[in-house]
């Protein structure tokens, strides 16, 4: 039956419903028809808006039916004026649209706790608490802790040291924390050589390949391989930066690092070569200063070691360069 | 919707005395609103029929029907009121929005099927007097009106005040025009009239939480679950509900006090007017109740629970705590202090107000202790209030079934020693309730950290 | 699987075991399979203390007939929790805890409260504190309130709130084993830890001797784990945290072990320590030098002489490390090692010999470094195998451990001719180079390299593997000094004395 039959159905039941209502039969006849009309009506009100109830809810019938036919059951006239309401809104007011809910993220309360001060430590007191073997092991430890949390070449040369420490307590902490560093870059490796093994496109080999090639430089650059471990580590880099250049040879940041890698196994050409390459590409001059700076260094051409330096106004605050770069007179 | 608190704050913070009123009369009628307006409207309702009507009997016959199914109404989804409360309160933290709409329906279509099954045998054949129309709208206007408090229940648990206050006026409002319209009608038209406010009033309430909380599922029936709706609740409101209008049955049923009306429905001449009219006069202590417990309170409480749960410091707990009891302790008293000076303009003026009124004088004295009564029953929704944050449901059906049994014997009692003392039965009852309950307060606070830890 | 448990009325000596015999495999559970069966005559008892029931498998050795009682305890598993009872809390009881804590400010032998030695403490509601009064009472909630007023520089209560009951619900599960445990004429430990805290109050209650034989320091390796944890708690924000300063909660964890181990030294008749070091480590922490004996692990060296002859002359170029996978054997400085000798003896293979299951997630990182430094063709993991299939495949033992006992795998390769590169922890440098006079004299038995180190652990490797001179005099230099002075006989003769004394 389609709705609109359906429709007219209903309202013709709820109609006959409400005029037996004021008939002049006996009261229990009168309430008979009406139970029978009404009840008719009940039903096909129901059944025509679980019908045409919107598809996007997700609804059993059951429910839906039991819901709508009971409304217009114990609510006579009134119920049937709600299924019509309801039946004019689904048909031309309900939008597909929805609504996405926000939800509200509290401020974090300000703790009113004091701070203790912290300990006034720099790298060169951690250094010499370290080699103080006599010192008491709570004051060692903490040099450790103060260093060794971050990271950086220079924590990771204190934590190799201390790793070889006469106090077992302080071997392990250091251990534990070299381990940590590491960790943290090897992971980045593993996920990149396995998704390496999935790679498809030579856009996304070119990308994998270059972050395995900086990833294993940053072992090489944290200090956090030595000897043989660390000359693997750059000829590893070596090898995926090739990769990624084969397949993107454009990139600047890539080429950068390819004439560190040369640098590192002071192979002064290529790595010169390598960066007049980097710059025509568009690598940030400043950024490779300091490497020219160190070729030139290697040749002994040290006048151009300080016009070179010169070249950035704000090389001196750098950390690293900072101190080398005011010892060769930048002011 | 943004909480109520949000609004609130922004009016006191003027910081002067003209915007703390304001913020008060905005909490008042917004927590004091559909009460008033429903009391108001069907008084309003029998003025505006009384020139037509002959004669004035079956004005008072249409305020006694409604009386009695708002009663019935009440005490019946009472089993649910405040289960469903908490059932919704759960769903929110949980985060599952989702679910309100649709357990909304579930609960709708179960609330109809039973009031339904109540309302039509009992319409049909307590009324041989009445008409045919008149015993269909009787049935039908208690289904549609356990249909509203269950959504309203369901919108002042989401604080949606404004929301429920637009709604009522909108509902009485509709129901007094159609009133003045069908005014010929006579009794039948009337009940016609508010029959048909309240179907706009339910359709309004179930378009607010239509849009404001949508979902994919239209009806579900999660609520019926072990476990979801609490037991206790389903009692504690059942006996809330019944204890309000204990006092109210006995002097209706009682020969003594009562008389019939239509049907086997009874009033009590001496007893209602006065009742009703001392409902108007909480409206400043539902108001300091609004401001003080529903906001002031719950933001204490947050923060407490927010310093227990997010690693606060214990002298920070226990601040946050002292805190809390502060507010709650200042927010009781305050209900008390309010309600009390109402009181005092009552009874000094009260002889003036009822002249104007033009109601007789005979009813002061009752009034005048109504008017204390029904301010202790704001200090004892404050007070279950409290006890509901902090999730004591033992107590509160202790307290809860306490007070009926108190209305029912002290009523009782009451009329038996005569006139003098009518209404003392209702007060008495509340008085000792809300005195038990506060020394339980006390206690509970008091252990409040240790039992939060220790006891999970 | 429900694993069929010998019952008996009451044993000789009881043993006490914490995560080692018979669920998990290692040196320390070889070591008690071979004291059980070491002493046939005698009649044993086992206490397995394990975390969680889903943490071990099967049981990983066959029971000797002489283990004639076996019970099994998960201390995160057995939720005796009683239900929900406020109460207000023994007052004579919680008197007694507050002396406790005076007692661990200010830690002496004779200070722990008399009381608190006695098992019927923690079990009786009057008197005592039991375990519904720690977990309900007011007066443990206002003892818990006051150490943290005290004490606690880490501000978050909740975490501190149940960082104190985690810590401490164990205690209470062991009490209620002590209580019902069936007599044993002595007790014997093999580690501080829970264990120890058993056995030191099975010695009160019982009046029986306690034995402590400490194979590894558990302090030390519950201060290694605590670093390493991330669980533990660190509430300090941004301007509160000193990182010098170890987080208040581990701090917490570490001085709680080192309660357990005094409480455990106090209780001790006998302490074996392996080696010297630990009996330093030992008296540092609190025992009483009188009580402690050094007795070395020995092996059955009849059982791995005939495998001598069984390698070819020229020993082959591979390596094992023999161990469970875990991050306490350092595999990963050992793989690291691979690659450095692969560039000098391309055909080299290095074995990683022992279970991975203990720690899937590290054995996961360990096979991840072999991929990424390219070595996937030369490191086998083989899981475990047996000794004596493996020894005459092997050229050198490495032990890359950066903590250590006296490792029993090193002396049973010792016993079959395979000389030990290792780490300097533990015994190692006394078994390689050897401890006194006489021993020193006998020869340096394979290397010793700084932990942590790839680059010296492959130079020690090279000279040993490309010297054949240098290899045999390691090899003999093993062979003697196992025969002389790490012979299964003397650790017999000697663990008979103890006995004899205990059971009397």
């Amino acid at each position: 039956m389609s709705s609109l039959k359906l429709l007219i159905y209903a309202l013709l039941s709820e109609q006959s419903a409400l005029l037996s209502i004021f008939g002049t039969q006996p009261v229990w006849q009168r309430v008979f028809f009406f139970l029978a009309a009404h009840l008719l009506a009940s039903v096909l009100f129901s059944l025509l808006l679980t019908a045409s109830f919107p598809k996007r809810f997700i609804s059993s019938r059951k429910g839906l039916l039991g819901l709508f036919f009971s409304f217009n059951f114990f609510v006579p006239v009134f119920g049937a004026l709600g299924t019509l309401l309801l039946l004019l809104y689904f048909k031309w007011f309900l939008k597909e649209a929805e609504r996405t809910e926000f939800s509200n993220v509290p401020l974090p309360p300000f703790l009113a706790e004091s701070a203790d001060l912290g300990s006034g430590m720099g790298e060169g007191g951690a250094w010499s608490r370290l080699r103080t073997l006599d010192l008491p092991r709570e004051l060692r430890l903490k040099a450790l802790l103060s260093v060794g949390t971050s990271s950086g070449h220079n924590s990771s040369r204190l934590l190799q040291h201390a790793t070889g420490d006469s106090d077992d307590e302080i071997r392990l902490l250091a251990f534990n924390l070299h381990e940590r560093q590491e960790q943290k870059i090897q992971q980045t490796i593993s996920a990149e050589l396995h998704e390496l093994k999935t790679a498809e496109t030579p856009e996304l080999k070119a990308s994998v390949c270059r972050n395995l090639a900086f990833s294993y430089w940053e072992m090489v650059y944290s200090a956090l391989a030595q000897d043989d471990l660390r000359d693997f580590f750059v000829e590893q880099a070596a090898k995926y930066a090739e990769q990624a250049l084969q397949l993107d040879a454009k990139n600047p940041a890539l080429l950068v690092l390819v004439a560190r890698i040369y640098l590192q196994k002071r192979d002064y050409k290529l790595a010169s070569e390598t960066i007049q390459k980097a710059l025509s590409e568009g690598a940030d001059p400043l950024k490779v200063l300091p490497y020219q700076a160190e070729l030139a260094f290697y040749e002994r051409d040290f006048k151009t070691v300080r016009r070179l330096l010169q070249q950035d106004a704000t090389i001196r605050f750098r950390p690293g360069i900072g101190p080398v770069a005011q010892f060769w007179g930048v002011r | 919707m943004a909480g109520i608190g949000f609004e609130l704050r922004k009016l006191m913070k003027g910081d002067s005395y003209s915007s703390l009123l304001m913020a008060y009369a905005y909490a008042g009628i917004i927590s004091s609103g559909p009460w008033v307006l429903s009391i108001i409207a069907v008084l309003l309702i029998g003025l505006i029929s009384l020139p037509v009507v002959i004669p004035a009997l079956l004005v008072s016959k249409f305020q006694t029907v409604v009386t009695y199914l708002i009663a019935f109404s009440l005490i019946l989804t009472g089993l649910v009121q405040l289960s469903f409360t908490r059932y919704s309160a759960d769903r929110i933290f949980e985060k599952e929005h989702y679910r309100l709409l649709p357990n909304l329906n579930g609960l709708l279509l179960v609330v109809i099927v039973v009031s339904g099954l109540f309302s039509y045998p009992i319409g049909l054949l307590a009324f041989p007097q009445q008409s045919l129309f008149f015993r269909l709208l009787f049935a039908a206007t208690f289904v549609v009106l356990c249909c509203v408090w269950v959504t309203a229940i369901l919108l002042s648990g989401l604080k949606a005040y404004k929301a429920i206050l637009v709604n009522f006026a909108l509902g009485y409002g509709s129901a007094l025009l159609l009133a003045f319209l069908l005014r010929h009608g006579n009794l039948e038209g009337l009940l016609l009239a508010f029959l048909a406010g309240q179907f706009i009033l339910l359709l309004g309430m179930f378009w607010v939480v239509f849009r404001g909380y949508p979902s994919r599922i239209f009806i579900e029936f999660d609520f019926m679950g072990s476990g979801r709706m609490y037991r206790s609740l389903m009692l504690t409101g059942l006996f809330y509900n019944l204890g309000i209008w204990m006092d109210k049955f006995i002097f209706w049923i009682h020969p003594v006090t009562g008389s019939n009306v239509i049907g086997p429905l009874r009033a009590s001449l001496v007893y209602d007017l006065p009742v009703f009219l001392a409902y108007l006069a909480i409206i400043p202590g539902m108001a300091v109740f609004l401001v003080r417990i529903e906001t002031d309170f719950v933001e204490f409480y947050d923060r407490f629970y927010d310093a227990v749960r997010e690693g606060g410091s214990l002298s920070y707990i226990q601040e946050m705590k002292d805190e809390m009891v502060r507010v709650a302790r200042e927010g009781l008293y305050d209900i008390v202090k309010i309600q009390a000076i109402a009181t005092i303009v009552v009874i000094v003026a009260g002889r003036k107000l009822l002249q104007w009124a033009g109601i007789s004088e005979i009813h002061l004295p009752l009034l005048s202790i109504q008017v204390v009564a029904t301010g202790f029953q704001v200090v004892l929704l404050g007070l279950l209030n409290i006890f509901f944050y902090l999730d004591k449901r033992n107590r509160v059906l202790l307290l809860t079934a306490l007070f009926t049994v108190l209305n029912l014997g002290l009523t009782l009692l009451s009329i038996w020693m005569g006139p003098y003392y009518y209404g003392y039965g209702f007060a008495l009852a509340l008085m000792v309730t809300i005195a038990i309950g506060m020394a339980l307060l006390d206690y509970d606070l008091g252990k409040l950290e240790y039992e939060t830890f220790m006891l999970q | 699987m429900v694993d069929i448990f010998p019952k008996a009325k009451q044993v000789d000596v009881m043993l006490l075991l914490e995560g080692t015999f018979p669920y998990v495999s290692g040196g320390v559970s070889s070591w008690v399979h071979q004291i059980i069966k070491g002493f046939p005559d005698l009649d044993f008892g086992a206490v397995f203390i394990g975390s969680k029931a889903d943490e071990y498998g099967e049981i990983k050795y066959a029971l000797p007939p002489n283990l004639k009682h076996l019970q099994v305890h998960y201390l995160h598993d057995e939720h005796i929790t009683p239900p929900v009872a406020p109460c207000a809390g023994d007052p004579h009881g919680f008197e007694i805890l507050q002396r406790l804590h005076s007692w661990f400010a200010n830690p002496h032998p004779d200070g722990l409260p008399a009381e608190l030695k006695q098992a019927s403490f923690y079990l009786k509601a009057k008197g005592g504190v039991d375990y519904s009064q720690f977990l309900y009472a007011d007066r443990s909630w206002q003892y818990i309130c006051s150490l943290y007023r005290e004490r606690c520089t880490d501000p978050s209560f909740v975490d501190y709130f149940w960082t104190v009951r985690n810590m401490h619900a164990p205690i209470w599960q062991l009490a209620a084993i002590a209580g019902s445990l069936i007599p044993a004429r002595a007790y014997h430990t093999v580690s501080t830890g829970y264990a120890g805290f058993l056995g030191g109050l099975l010695h009160h209650h019982a009046e029986r001797p306690l034995i402590l034989s400490e194979h590894g320091i558990y302090t030390k390796e519950r201060r290694i784990d605590i670093f390493n944890n991330e669980w533990i708690q660190d509430n300090r924000n941004a301007m509160q945290r000193d990182p010098t300063e170890i987080s208040y909660f581990r701090d917490l964890w570490i001085r709680f072990f080192e309660t357990l181990g005094r409480f455990c030294y106090d209780a001790s008749g006998q302490i074996v320590s392996l080696y010297e070091g630990v009996r330093q480590r030992q008296i540092s922490d609190g025992a009483l030098p009188e009580k402690i004996s050094v007795v070395p692990n020995g092996i059955d060296v009849a059982r791995f002489a005939p495998l001598r002859t069984a390698r070819p002359a020229k020993p082959p170029k591979v390596l094992a490390l023999l161990g469970r996978v875990v991050p306490i054997k350092d595999v990963k400085t050992y793989i690291r090692a691979i690659r450095v000798l692969v560039n000098h003896i391309p055909e080299l293979e290095g074995w990683v010999v022992g279970p991975d299951g203990e720690d899937p997630e590290y054995a996961a990182e360990c096979r991840a470094l072999v991929l990424s430094l390219d070595l996937a063709d030369c490191v086998r993991f083989t899981g475990f195998m047996n000794p004596v299939d493996l020894f005459p495949q092997i050229g050198l033992l490495v032990l890359s451990s950066i903590s250590e006992g006296l490792p029993l795998v090193a002396l049973e390769g010792f016993a079959a001719g395979v000389p030990l590169v290792s780490t300097d922890v533990g015994a190692c440098r006394q078994l390689i180079e050897g401890v006194g006079e006489q021993d020193q004299a006998l020869g340096v038995a394979g290397a010793v390299v700084p932990i942590n180190n790839p680059q010296a652990l492959a130079v020690a490797c090279l000279s040993l593997l490309q010297n054949q001179q240098a290899w045999d005099q390691a090899s003999q230099a093993a062979i003697t000094r196992v025969e002389t002075f790490y012979t299964q006989q003397q650790m017999f003769a000697r663990y008979h004395a103890l006995y004899q004394e205990a059971l009397s």
